[in-house]
């Protein structure tokens, strides 16, 4: 498929390598958007992604002998990996559940996350050191790291976790 | 978590050192094998591949990038320099079952490659209708965190208890909560991130 554009082949494994991030970027992103159910965009990514490696794949193929090609291959693969993981992050569709435990300072902390324009509920638990307060909240997952980072700061002995959430109806999802 | 990119290391010393063996994958190399030689060696290599790939799908959706980009690169290098070359005759139906075995063993030894190295965490949610304030207690003796919540179920009051622990432990967690409450009710479930907390 390259041929008739006559690459030097010295330029070869860097075309080979920018291929392979590309479709692998794009593959990556088909996954982690299979696993949460956006089928449309899985089956357009998946369409281009298989496009793009048909081209990578037949000219290294054809100039296996070369061992920079090869390098180029894997390295492109391996790298878009991680591309369509950040990107993934960045673009961070969907929504995320938060759960705080915290000893001391639930009711600051609730508060705090409230008037930052988040849903909170707030449920009353026992640790082994007595009573904690315990808050759940449901937010997008672009907004995750502002709430963690907020409860964090007001009480850095909370013990925080973040789970992924398929998409709910109703309820409250931030200002 | 740690314990992936060291196994994935190992993974791609070995497939480099196959892609030197094997040279050159092109027709020639490939034709001096006798016939019945290259449907086994295609099983192994794919199922091996698959594994690898798998490996690497299960990171990403775990989102972590080192394990990924070694799976990936060690994955990419062995397709490309062993097996690609293997794949000239797949018009042998011997060859092309032995292609098909090894893309659907490689993705069921994947997963349990995965499940025995159990990176990342897990919450175990229980439910126990009688014996709540034993299995905390008997939890927080072994050193997991187990958060207690009152509730209420189809027959009055239940204790709701949350327990997060590494998944190398979600199977122990389960063993100790059946053996004082077999009734209890059970879910695990993947968590991503970790702040504070503590461990004995």
């Amino acid at each position: 498929m390259l041929e008739p554009l006559a690459l030097p082949a010295a330029l070869l494994p860097f075309v080979i390598f920018g291929l392979r991030v590309a479709d692998m970027t794009l593959d990556t992103l088909r996954v982690l958007f299979v696993l949460r159910g956006r089928k449309t965009l899985a089956w357009l990514l998946g369409f281009a992604q298989s496009a793009i490696w048909v081209v990578a794949i037949s000219s290294v193929l054809r100039h296996v002998d070369n061992l920079w090609n090869i390098v180029g291959y894997a390295g492109g693969f391996a790298t878009g990996t991680v591309v369509g993981m950040l990107i993934e992050e960045r673009l961070a569709l969907g929504h995320g559940h938060v759960r705080v435990i915290s000893p001391q300072r639930g009711a600051a902390l609730a508060a705090a996350i409230r008037a930052a324009g988040y849903a909170v509920t707030e449920l009353a638990g026992r640790g082994r050191d007595g009573t904690v307060a315990v808050l759940t909240c449901s937010v997008r997952r672009r907004d995750i790291s502002r709430v963690t980072r907020q409860v964090h700061s007001l009480d850095p002995e909370a013990f925080v976790t973040v789970e992924d959430v398929r998409p709910l109806h109703r309820g409250f999802w931030g200002a | 978590m740690a314990a992936v990119p060291i196994q994935t290391l190992a993974v791609l010393a070995a497939a480099l050192a196959l892609g030197r063996i094997v040279e050159s994958p092109r027709v020639p190399w490939v034709s001096t094998l006798p016939a019945w030689l290259l449907p086994a060696l295609i099983l192994l290599t794919l199922t091996l591949n698959n594994a690898i790939d798998t490996l690497r799908v299960l990171s990403l959706a775990r989102g972590s990038r080192l394990g990924a980009w070694l799976a990936g690169f060690s994955q990419a290098t062995l397709f490309i320099t062993a097996i690609a070359g293997l794949l000239t005759n797949l018009e042998n139906p011997w060859n092309l079952a032995a292609f098909a075995g090894g893309v659907a063993f490689g993705s069921v030894l994947g997963i349990v490659i995965e499940a025995r190295l159990a990176p990342g965490h897990r919450l175990v949610r229980i439910v126990s209708s009688r014996s709540g304030a034993a299995i905390t207690e008997a939890l927080r003796r072994e050193g997991w965190g187990a958060t207690e919540l009152p509730a209420r179920g189809q027959e009055g009051m239940v204790t709701l208890i949350w327990c997060h622990v590494a998944r190398r432990d979600a199977g122990a967690v389960t063993e100790r909560v059946l053996a004082l409450d077999p009734e209890a009710f059970i879910t695990a479930q993947p968590v991503r991130l970790f702040l504070g907390g503590w461990r004995a």
